[in-house]
Formats: structure tokens, C-alpha cells, sequence
């Protein structure tokens, strides 16, 4: 079966984007605009590889992926950042979080390929 | 796999411009004194949206723009820098330049790049200009020795040379710029060419290849060196680039500051970089390398290598939780030597797969539904449809409202008793057919919402240009109007709103010397009232001066009299030609415009009126139709004709007694209601149209008021109130002077609406007034009774 990837961003087209990509990659994609609505979704189905931004109204990613990892069923979910701070300082923060990774933006659709393959098969 | 990015360009054209007017809306709200963090952070998630988005969609010059805007919105949201008016009006401006160039991808329209430049060039001194005092410290503070940088630096060749910033002050040079080298990790040519043109922006830049063959940029520049990385960041992984702040001279700036290494030095170099910074524990952290030490192994090493040149990583090749090993092991039979090992990231992905989740299929599908149930985007809530649809499937409905009409008439000749059934039927048909029209309307309808965003910036960027204050205030913005008169509406509203900054609201020594608050209130509302929409624009400004417009209306030579109402008074300023501006500026007082405002609106089917006090100000009232395609009449019949009058100007109607039909000479007939004389106009005698009934006692008077006039018309009896269909004459037969439109009744029969201003006029113009020729043939138009 497809796996499912969580992809949460408040640009619609970035979001867009990941989607197709994802979905003709052959992966199932649940969106979400924010980090609340991305805690929701999360929780309304277990995820197989959580893809999140950064910056975001309501909740941040960050946020977002400390979360995540309070709840049991996302101790072992990879997640991933995407972001346009590729500061190490960022970086850290992410790692601090919970992140397993991060991709920087701008990507292309084979480079986000390439990794949510590398992650998740 | 290929994707083709240009079909979510219209996605993120849309978007772009929804964040940029949110943004506008946000920063015209804005309290300089006290701005509101969430608005900052939201001005800057529009930007940094934007920028993200432009970047993937390889919009550049875009990037560019969000690039500094948010470099500099990022500091003040920081608290580095207190907002000020000029940061708004740049961010206004840099506003303008993105719309601009959005509209120059998406419609092919003009970008004006000198305008692009000087917003660039503005923000960027805002940037710095307040910027310095404090983000000068961290710069020093990170900045270390040029010793322990070179000996980082093999290292440093995956990221970390950039980290040790050289003191930079010492070594610029006399020009003023800074000179840097940057060494480009191995990158396509394509990529080095963008970065260069990229670069450029900054200062000059002049590229040559080390003795490894990687390009190096020498770059003059007075930005510093954040700047080129965050440039640099849209092509290439800053991390890669290795940036040195070298002499002016060329000769030094050739020589690359630190050896490259081969990538099979790299591990040995890690672990030496990694044993290094627990030694000396620098206070600068390459948080990167902190990381190294928390995973305790080299692998991030390897991995991080490969893939950080890509514009990715993964802080530990996400640890495999502890059962998945486990399954790993035993299913694939392997053995896990090292986590560094060049098996980790394979070893990584079957731990990850095996590490999903597989729990209760059922639940898992059960999911899966509720999460299609609940679309998160906003975009798959809403359709693009081409108007001519709407338009196409408005004008069906159209037909079919025609005929249900019909249907319903024939069916009232028949016997109630024996057909009670279908007349049932065709009950619920018309309730049907009711609804269905209704939501097809409501298709074309649109909030007003979209006119009125347009103006608080007009308003601030006119009041701030004339010297005044005044505070913006819009009311219903979410009353909804048809499409087509939305569009229509927004020039003559432009007009009125202008001319209310610039001739209503006085500039503020003149309002505290009146005693009025020294800030101006324009009030921009909508609402529905009956069948229209009313749309006010009102000022608390100095008012219409009666005697100056009298004054100004004779030196024009238009006929006035001490004794005409306010209400005509005030409409003399629709007079073409006519304005009581002393000084002409450039904003308005030009004297075209509200004759032209008067014209459109007139032309929407709609009226304008005036209120105004001395001193106290002026609303400027419009009344629209809902629609343009269907109408509110009173059918009412003359001789065998039937014809519609829209609801919305009849004021009432009645049968006069013959004492209350007096005659005045050279006025024709006047009737007198309620102490009012209003001219009686004979709709048989203005058409030249054969009836039975020429005395106003045996007919009926409906009593109409537009432009702020009554009148009587004169038809034989009422038939009824309805909602019409309206077709165009024009298009169908010819323009008919007092005739607006036509439309088919219940009978099949065709039934002219009426133009009543236009039959006003008429009435005042031709030789009709005489009353010496009932039924001639000549004077007024004669028209055909069924025209289509």
C-alpha cells in the first residue's frame, strides 16, 4: 500500500507542488496549511513520513514537530523540515525538536523525490 | 521523473497577490508608535512566502525583492530596528513593485525596472542605515582569529569556513566596498552564471577557477557578507561556499585562502574538526559539529557530505527505532557493522520502512476517509469557471423563468378542481424555479469587499500627499454585488473617494480652527436597502457651499436660480465642466470627473444623490441594481401596450381627484399631492401612443423620483408587480430614447421598461410641454409597440 506523507505548509502552491510530486512518485499525501492543522491531520491518521515549513501562522514547524514527538504514535515518524534557514542555528533547533532532517528550499520536485525515497523507500 | 512547474504558476500568482494585499491591509493598520508583534511576524510570513514560493517557481526577480524586504521586516520584527513611516512607505512600495512584477509574469504586462531598482535600493538602506549599531556586535563577536580558520578549514570545505567570519572592517579597503572571495562547491555551469548575475546586484564580480578547478568569485561589494550568503542560498547550499574576505589586490584575492581537500580526506577530517572544538570548546559554535558529537559517530559525516551539497540532510540517518533494527537484522540477515559504514543510509531507509506503523488496516482506511472528508486547502473548496459560463448559464435561467411564466398563465385558465395536480406541480415548479435563479445569480455576485481593499492605500497615499489626516473607514464590505457592476462601479467610486480627500476633508490647522478633530473620517460603506445596494462615501469635511456653487454655475453659464433646492444646487457639480476647486491640484479639481461619475453610474441603472452641510460635511449616496440581468418592475398598461417600470423609483401611486390637476401656462398639467405641485407626464402623449384614457382623473399617476426630482406619470391602469428578465433593445433592434430595455412577459408578449430620467427629460424638452398636439405625429419619438 502507499505510504503517506504529511505535508504541511501555508503557501498553497508550495503545497501544491509537493503534493503532485509526491503523489506521482506513487506516495498518498494528507496536506495541512499549518502547524495546528498538521497536529490534527497527524493525529487523525498516522503518517508514514511527516514533510513540514518552518514558518507558519498559528503553529510553527517547530512546534509542530515537538508535538508531534509528545505523541506516542510519532515517536519513530521521520520528519523532515523544509525550509529557506538553512542556519545552522536552525538547524539545531530542529534537531532539538525532533527533526530527523531537513531539505532545503528552494528544491525541485526530483530533489524532494530523492529524499522522502531516501527516507521512506 | 519530470513535473511540470508552470501549472502551479496561477496557484502561486493568486497567492501572491492575496499575501500582498493582506500585507498592504496589514501595514496600512499599522501602529508605528506601538506596532503589533503578530502583524509584524504576518507582514513577514507574507514576504517570506512569497520569496519561498518565487524561488521554486524561479521567479528571481521576486526573490530579490522579498529577499531584502524580509532581511529588513525580519529585523524589526526581531526588535533590532524600530519600525518607522519610511520603513511603511518602502514596504508599500516594495508592495507595488511585487504586484508589478507579478502581474509582468502572469499578464506579460510592463515591469518598470528603474521603480524596481529604487526600491531595492531603498530598502537596502533602511536595511542598513538602522541596522548597524546592532547587528554589528554578533558580526565581531563571531569573528575569530584567521589561525584557527585555516585550520578548520579542510573541514570548513563541507561548511564551516564561511562560519569564521575574518574581522571585516580591517580589511576593507580604501573604496569603502569589501572585497570577498567566495569559492563555489562543484556546481553546474548554468548555476555558476546565475550565481554571478545574482551576485552582481551586490557589486561587482569578476569569476576564475583555482587550481581545482572550483570557480571563485572576487566580489566589491558594501554588502556584507550575511547578504551573499543569503543570495547565494537560492542556487547553492550556502554551506558549500567557502567566503573570505581578502585585500583589494587582485594579485592576494586570486589565491584561495583555504587548501580544498579531497573528498577522501574528509572523514579524518571530521573527526579531527569534532576533537578539536571539544578541546578548545569555541565559543562559536559550529552547531553542525555539535552535532556530530551528540550522535557520538561519524555517519552524519558521510551522509551529511553527500548530501549536503544537495540542499539536504538528515541530523542521524533518523535513528532506526530499536524493534525495526531488530526486524532488519533478522530479516535481511546483514550485520550492522558501523553506523558510518557506506551501508548506513540503505541499512536507515529498510530500518525506516520497516519501521512504519502498521497498524489495524481498518483504522488506517478509516482515516484515510476523514481526512479526504476534511480538504485542507482552500482550493478545493472553490472552482475556476470562465465567466461566459456563468454568463451562458445566467441567460438559461433567463429563458427558463420566461417560460415557467408562461406556463403558470396558461395554467390559470384552467379549471382549479380538475387540474388541481398539475397546478400543484407547477406551484412547486415556479418555487424551484425561483431558487434555482437565485443561486445562479448569486454566482455572479461578488462582496464589495473587493472595490473597497483598494482604497485605504489611495486614501493614505492622497491624504499623505496633500498634507491631510484621515482615518479610513469602510462598512459592508461584505454586501454582494453582480460581477459586472462591481467592475463598473470601481472608477466612478474612485472619483468620489478622491474628491472627498482632496476637496472635503480640510487640512487639519483648518479643522482644529473649526473646532473638528484635526484627523478626517471618510467613511466608505454598502449595504442593501430594498432591491439595491446603497453605496455612500461620506466625509466630515467642509461641506458644499451653496452660494460658491451658485456663483460658480453662473460664471458658467448654467441657468440657476436663488430658488432651487439644495438637492439641485448639489447637482450642479455633476454639470460637465464644472468644479469650485480654487486651486486645481493634481489629485483632483480638474473639473472632469463628476459629470463623468454621474454618466456611469446613470448608465448601471443606478442614482446618485447628494447630502451636504456647511461645515459639516458631504455624503455622496449611490443606488445600484443588484443586477443588471433581472429587475424589480411595476407592469402598467397603455392602450393595448404593457410596460415596466423599475420599483425602485416609484415613490407611490394614485387617482387624483380633478381638483388636485391644476394647469400651469407653458408647464403643461400639475398635480397637487400633499402640498407638493409635481408635473403630471403623459406617457400616451410623450410615446404618441393610442389610449382610451387622456384624462388623469380615469387613469392612474405613479408618482417617480430620480436625480432628486418627482414627477407623475400618467398611465391607464396598474397590472402588476414582477421580476423581469431584462433584454438588451439595443442589441436586439435599435436605441429608442426613454426606452431602457425590454423583456417578455408571462404571455409571450414583449413589454418595454422604461427609462425614466430619460423620459424626464423628454417631457421637459420636446414641444410636448405645449399640450397643443395630443397624438401627432411629430415632436415626440414614435415607437413600435412589440419591438423585438
Amino acid at each position: 500500500m502507499a505510504k503517506t506523507i504529511l505535508a504541511v505548509d501555508d503557501s498553497g502552491s508550495l503545497r501544491q507542488m509537493v503534493t503532485f510530486s509526491l503523489k506521482s512518485a506513487g506516495y498518498d499525501v494528507v496536506q495541512a496549511v499549518d502547524g495546528q492543522d498538521g497536529l490534527d491531520k497527524a493525529k487523525q491518521k498516522t503518517v508514514d513520513l511527516v514533510l513540514t515549513d518552518q514558518n507558519m501562522p498559528i503553529m510553527d514547524g517547530l512546534t509542530l514537530i515537538k508535538n508531534l514527538r509528545g505523541l506516542g504514535s510519532y515517536q519513530n515518524v521521520p520528519i523532515l523540515m523544509l525550509t529557506t534557514e538553512s542556519s545552522d542555528e536552525m538547524k539545531a533547533k530542529g534537531k532539538a525538536a525532533g527533526a530527523n532532517g531537513w531539505l532545503v528550499k528552494p528544491f525541485d520536485p526530483k530533489r524532494l523525490i530523492e529524499v522522502v525515497q531516501k527516507v521512506i523507500g | 521523473m519530470t513535473v511540470d512547474m508552470s501549472q502551479f504558476y496561477e496557484v502561486f500568482f493568486d497567492e501572491a497577490e492575496e499575501l500582498l494585499a493582506e500585507a498592504e491591509r496589514l501595514l496600512l493598520g499599522i501602529d508605528i508608535a506601538n506596532p503589533d508583534m503578530e502583524e509584524l511576524n504576518a507582514i513577514f510570513r507574507a514576504a517570506h512566502s512569497i520569496k519561498g514560493g518565487a524561488a521554486t517557481f524561479g521567479f528571481m526577480d521576486m526573490t530579490e525583492i522579498t529577499h531584502v524586504l524580509e532581511n529588513l521586516l525580519d529585523k524589526i520584527r526581531k526588535n533590532e530596528m524600530a519600525i518607522t513611516a519610511e520603513h511603511v512607505d518602502a514596504f508599500l512600495a516594495a508592495k507595488d513593485v511585487l504586484k508589478m512584477e507579478v502581474d509582468g509574469h502572469r499578464l506579460a504586462t510592463e515591469v518598470d525596472q528603474d521603480q524596481v531598482a529604487d526600491v531595492k535600493a531603498k530598502l537596502k538602506l533602511l536595511s542598513e542605515a538602522g541596522g548597524v549599531a546592532i547587528t554589528a556586535a554578533p558580526v565581531v563577536a563571531a569573528a575569530s582569529t584567521p589561525a584557527p580558520v585555516a585550520e578548520s578549514a579542510p573541514a570548513g570545505q563541507e561548511k564551516v569556513a564561511q562560519e569564521a567570519t575574518p574581522p571585516a572592517s580591517p580589511l576593507a579597503s580604501e573604496d569603502g566596498l569589501s572585497h570577498f572571495n567566495i569559492v563555489l562547491p562543484e556546481i553546474t555551469d548554468k548555476d555558476v552564471t546565475n550565481l554571478q548575475e545574482e551576485l552582481s546586484l551586490l557589486g561587482e564580480v569578476s569569476s576564475s577557477k583555482n587550481e581545482n578547478g572550483r570557480y571563485v568569485f572576487k566580489l566589491a561589494t558594501d554588502s556584507s557578507q550575511a547578504d551573499i550568503v543569503s543570495i547565494c542560498s537560492f542556487i547553492l547550499d550556502p554551506d558549500d561556499l567557502v567566503i573570505t574576505l581578502g585585500a583589494s589586490s587582485p594579485t592576494t584575492a586570486t589565491q584561495p585562502v583555504f587548501e580544498q581537500v579531497t573528498p577522501e580526506a574528509n572523514e579524518t577530517a571530521v573527526m579531527a574538526e569534532a576533537d578539536e572544538t571539544k578541546e578548545e570548546s569555541k565559543p562559536s559554535t559550529n552547531s553542525k559539529v555539535v552535532i556530530h558529537e551528540e550522535v557520538g559517530y561519524g555517519l552524519f559525516a558521510v551522509e551529511g557530505k553527500e548530501n549536503e551539497e544537495e540542499g539536504y540532510g538528515f541530523f542521524a540517518p533518523f535513528k532506526p527505532h530499536p524493534d525495526s533494527v531488530k526486524t532488519t537484522l533478522i530479516g535481511d540477515d546483514t550485520v550492522v557493522t558501523e553506523a558510518n559504514s557506506g551501508k548506513a543510509s540503505e541499512e536507515a531507509k529498510v530500518a525506516a520502512t520497516t519501521a512504519i506503523p502498521t497498524e489495524n488496516p481498518d483504522k488506517k482506511n478509516l482515516g484515510r476517509r476523514e481526512s479526504d472528508k476534511n480538504p485542507a486547502s482552500a482550493e478545493t473548496t472553490s472552482i475556476r469557471v470562465g465567466i461566459e459560463k456563468v454568463d451562458q448559464l445566467i441567460n438559461l435561467v433567463g429563458e427558463l423563468v420566461i417560460t415557467q411564466a408562461m406556463i403558470e398563465q396558461r395554467i390559470s385558465a384552467l379549471d382549479p378542481v380538475q387540474n388541481e395536480p398539475l397546478i400543484n406541480s407547477v406551484g412547486q415548479l415556479t418555487r424551484n424555479t425561483r431558487d434555482l435563479q437565485e443561486s445562479v445569480m448569486s454566482i455572479r455576485m461578488m462582496p464589495m469587499d473587493f472595490v473597497f481593499s483598494r482604497f485605504p492605500r489611495m486614501v493614505r497615499d492622497l491624504a499623505g500627499k496633500l498634507g491631510k489626516k484621515v482615518d479610513f473607514v469602510t462598512v459592508g464590505a461584505t454586501t454582494e454585488l453582480d460581477k459586472g457592476l462591481i467592475e463598473r462601479i470601481v472608477d466612478p467610486l474612485t472619483h468620489l473617494v478622491r474628491n472627498s480627500v482632496d476637496h472635503g476633508v480640510e487640512m487639519p490647522e483648518k479643522r482644529k480652527a473649526a473646532g473638528k478633530s484635526e484627523t478626517g473620517v471618510l467613511t466608505l460603506s454598502a449595504a442593501h436597502k430594498g432591491g439595491s445596494i446603497v453605496i455612500e462615501v461620506t466625509d466630515d469635511g467642509a461641506g458644499l457651499n451653496r452660494e460658491k456653487l451658485l456663483a460658480k454655475a453662473k460664471a458658467n453659464g448654467l441657468t440657476v436660480s436663488e430658488n432651487m433646492t439644495d438637492t439641485e444646487v448639489f447637482s450642479l457639480i455633476f454639470a460637465p465642466g464644472f468644479s469650485t476647486a480654487e486651486v486645481v491640484t493634481d489629485v483632483s479639481g480638474r473639473g472632469v470627473g463628476m459629470d463623468v461619475v454621474k454618466r456611469n453610474i446613470s448608465a448601471m441603472g443606478g442614482v446618485v444623490e447628494i447630502h451636504s452641510a456647511l461645515g459639516y460635511g458631504t455624503t455622496i449616496s449611490i443606488s445600484l441594481p443588484l443586477t443588471l440581468a433581472i429587475l424589480d418592475g411595476m407592469s402598467v398598461s397603455l392602450g393595448s401596450s404593457i410596460y415596466v417600470i423599475p420599483l425602485n423609483i416609484i415613490v407611490e401611486t394614485l387617482q387624483p381627484r380633478a381638483e388636485d390637476i391644476k394647469t400651469v401656462t407653458g408647464e403643461g398639467h400639475m398635480v397637487h399631492v400633499r402640498g407638493e405641485y409635481l408635473p403630471i407626464i403623459a406617457l400616451h402623449r410623450l410615446f404618441n401612443h393610442p389610449t382610451e384614457i387622456t384624462d388623469p382623473t380615469q387613469g392612474v399617476l405613479v408618482l417617480l423620483e430620480s436625480d432628486g426630482k418627482k414627477s407623475a406619470l400618467f398611465v391607464d391602469r396598474l397590472v402588476g408587480q414582477q421580476q423581469v428578465v431584462i433584454k438588451s433593445l439595443e442589441t436586439n433592434y435599435r436605441k429608442i430614447a426613454g426606452v431602457s430595455g425590454a423583456t417578455i412577459m408571462g404571455d409571450g408578449c414583449v413589454a418595454l421598461i422604461l427609462d425614466v430620467p430619460a423620459l424626464v427629460q423628454m417631457s421637459q424638452t420636446s414641444n410636448y410641454l405645449t399640450g397643443a398636439m395630443p397624438f401627432s405625429h411629430h415632436g415626440a419619438q414614435s415607437i413600435p409597440n412589440q419591438a423585438v
